[in-house]
């Protein structure tokens, strides 16, 4: 059994912000519900308030305007898994939502959602890191685009200050002739790690090389620096980096022992999962 | 109303009731519902439709799947009014007036139940994978059900139970096969008298007791 709540159901950005504003502590954005209600029920955060935000038009809306994928943040998993608009232009982000939970929850579960939970065990998250996303804010007193790299902050905090509402995503699509590939190993409900790479090879040569890890550490994250001296490489010299960069990973993503694996085995598997990612990113061998 | 002390201000209403309107099994249901009421407490405790399990509370085994508007959903987690305007479907609406749906003929035929506990979720899901892929090859319905799990292990009957339904359709035939087809333990009648472990058992109260 929940403890009582009260709901109300703004119409705008500005009214939900300010409600947030008004009730503080009290109250949390409500949309899906598939990661705030069990951590309701079981007691983990106390909010006697919910502000649903899906009468918020904007929130919901999914188009492509011929440049950019507009992604509200209510919109489903279930429906990025569905759209003919994202499989063509952001076929990784596909391929992440589709690989949610389960369907029940993709049907619920919103991407906003996911995102604003701060949960480094993410599947979109990476997806949305190989791409150029830009993540639009509202409150009451305007708003504000920051780019998605900056959106988290630690584990289970992002860059939204409480009266803020993430509302919209801005994805842009990969250059035309640049693969992608989303790997990830699974034992629980959410990814034990995932790795998300895009990549161009032209005569033998890796460009365009983007790698994003997610899980391994507090968030999800770019990995600009051995981007770069993966450009120009081959497949095989970039494949023998990724796997020997286990010190960097530890560095750079700040891995911790838990129920998902230890330290040595999270960067040996990002090593492992990067290398084959990036064979299927440039279409170099079969398998999924 | 007592919710609506802040008329005066522009901020929206906070609610503790709502009161909402759905269609549950084709039949239409209207009353007030509390906020953190979910559907799963709607309808088994108020309308006593317990068909629909209670389990692991986290979306995460599939026992209280619902249908709204078709779709799969969770119902321990779902705020009741959210179904608001919407269709819902538990196990009861899959058998109106008792006439079993051809998915829960399968199940029975092919024992894809043993405890029964999965069951009505396991059952609206596939119905749910049906809709969505009519004819999903194994490893489609495997992705669809992957959050339906079945503590007893009846994965690979209920798989065949799928494809029975699937190949019925093709066939248009009003009648399952009976005994099943492509099961190499499905009983034999030559064995009624000679029962091994492995033999795939009929259950006769299937009928009974659905």
């Amino acid at each position: 059994m929940l403890s009582p709540l009260r709901v109300c159901q703004p119409t705008s950005v500005s009214e939900a912000s300010a409600e947030l504003a008004r009730l503080g502590d009290e109250a949390k954005v409500y949309a899906g519900g598939t990661e705030l209600i069990p951590l309701l029920r079981l007691g983990l955060v106390h909010y006697t308030h919910l502000v649903d935000i899906k009468r918020i038009p904007a929130l919901g809306e999914l188009a492509w305007d011929g440049q950019t994928m507009h992604i509200g943040s209510a919109v489903t998993h279930r429906q990025l898994e569905r759209s003919a608009a994202v499989a063509e232009h952001l076929p990784l982000l596909q391929q992440a939502a589709a690989l949610v939970a389960n369907v029940r929850v993709r049907n619920v579960g919103t991407l906003g959602g996911n995102l604003c939970f701060g949960d480094p065990h993410s599947d979109p998250a990476p997806a949305l890191l190989v791409y150029d996303t830009r993540v639009a804010i509202g409150k009451h007193s305007g708003g504000r685009t920051i780019g998605f790299e900056t959106f988290f902050r630690g584990l289970y905090e992002t860059a939204l200050e409480p009266d803020e509402l993430l509302v919209a995503l801005e994805v842009a699509p990969l250059p035309p002739g640049v693969g992608s590939a989303y790997l990830r190993t699974a034992r629980f409900e959410r990814p034990s790690l995932g790795v998300a790479v895009a990549a161009a090879r032209h005569d033998g040569q890796l460009t365009d090389v983007r790698l994003a890890v997610s899980c391994v550490g507090p968030v999800p994250m770019r990995l600009h620096a051995l981007e770069s001296r993966l450009e120009g490489a081959t497949l095989v010299e970039s494949q023998r980096i990724v796997r020997q960069a286990q010190r960097h990973y530890e560095e750079v993503l700040q891995p911790v022992d838990d129920l998902h694996g230890s330290v040595a085995y999270k960067t040996y598997l990002t090593g492992v999962l990067l290398g084959r990612a990036l064979a299927q990113a440039v279409g170099a061998n079969g398998r999924k | 109303m007592a919710d609506a002390v802040h008329t005066q201000s522009t901020m929206p209403h906070t609610w503790h009731t709502l009161p909402v309107a759905f269609e549950i099994n084709g039949q239409p249901w209207r009353g007030d519902v509390r906020v953190e009421e979910t559907l799963l407490e709607l309808v088994r405790e108020r309308l006593r439709l317990t068909g629909t399990k209670r389990s692991c509370e986290s979306q995460v085994c599939g026992a209280c799947t619902v249908l709204v508007d078709g779709e799969p959903i969770s119902a321990c987690t779902y705020l009741a009014f959210e179904a608001s305007g919407k269709s819902v479907t538990t196990i009861e609406g899959l058998a109106p007036e008792g006439r079993l749906d051809p998915l829960q003929e399968a199940f029975i035929r092919r024992g894809a139940a043993q405890c029964g506990f999965c069951t009505s979720g396991m059952l609206l899901a596939c119905k749910a994978l049906l809709e969505a892929y009519p004819k999903p090859t194994r490893e489609q319905s495997g992705r669809y059900l992957n959050g339906n799990i079945c503590r007893c292990g009846a994965y690979v009957q209920i798989l065949e139970a799928i494809q029975d339904v699937v190949e019925a359709r093709q066939s248009d035939a009003s009648e399952l096969p009976w005994p099943p087809q492509g099961g190499h333990t499905s009983p034999d009648t030559s064995q009624a008298n000679q029962p091994s472990s492995d033999a795939r058992m009929l259950r006769l109260d299937g009928h009974a007791r659905v």
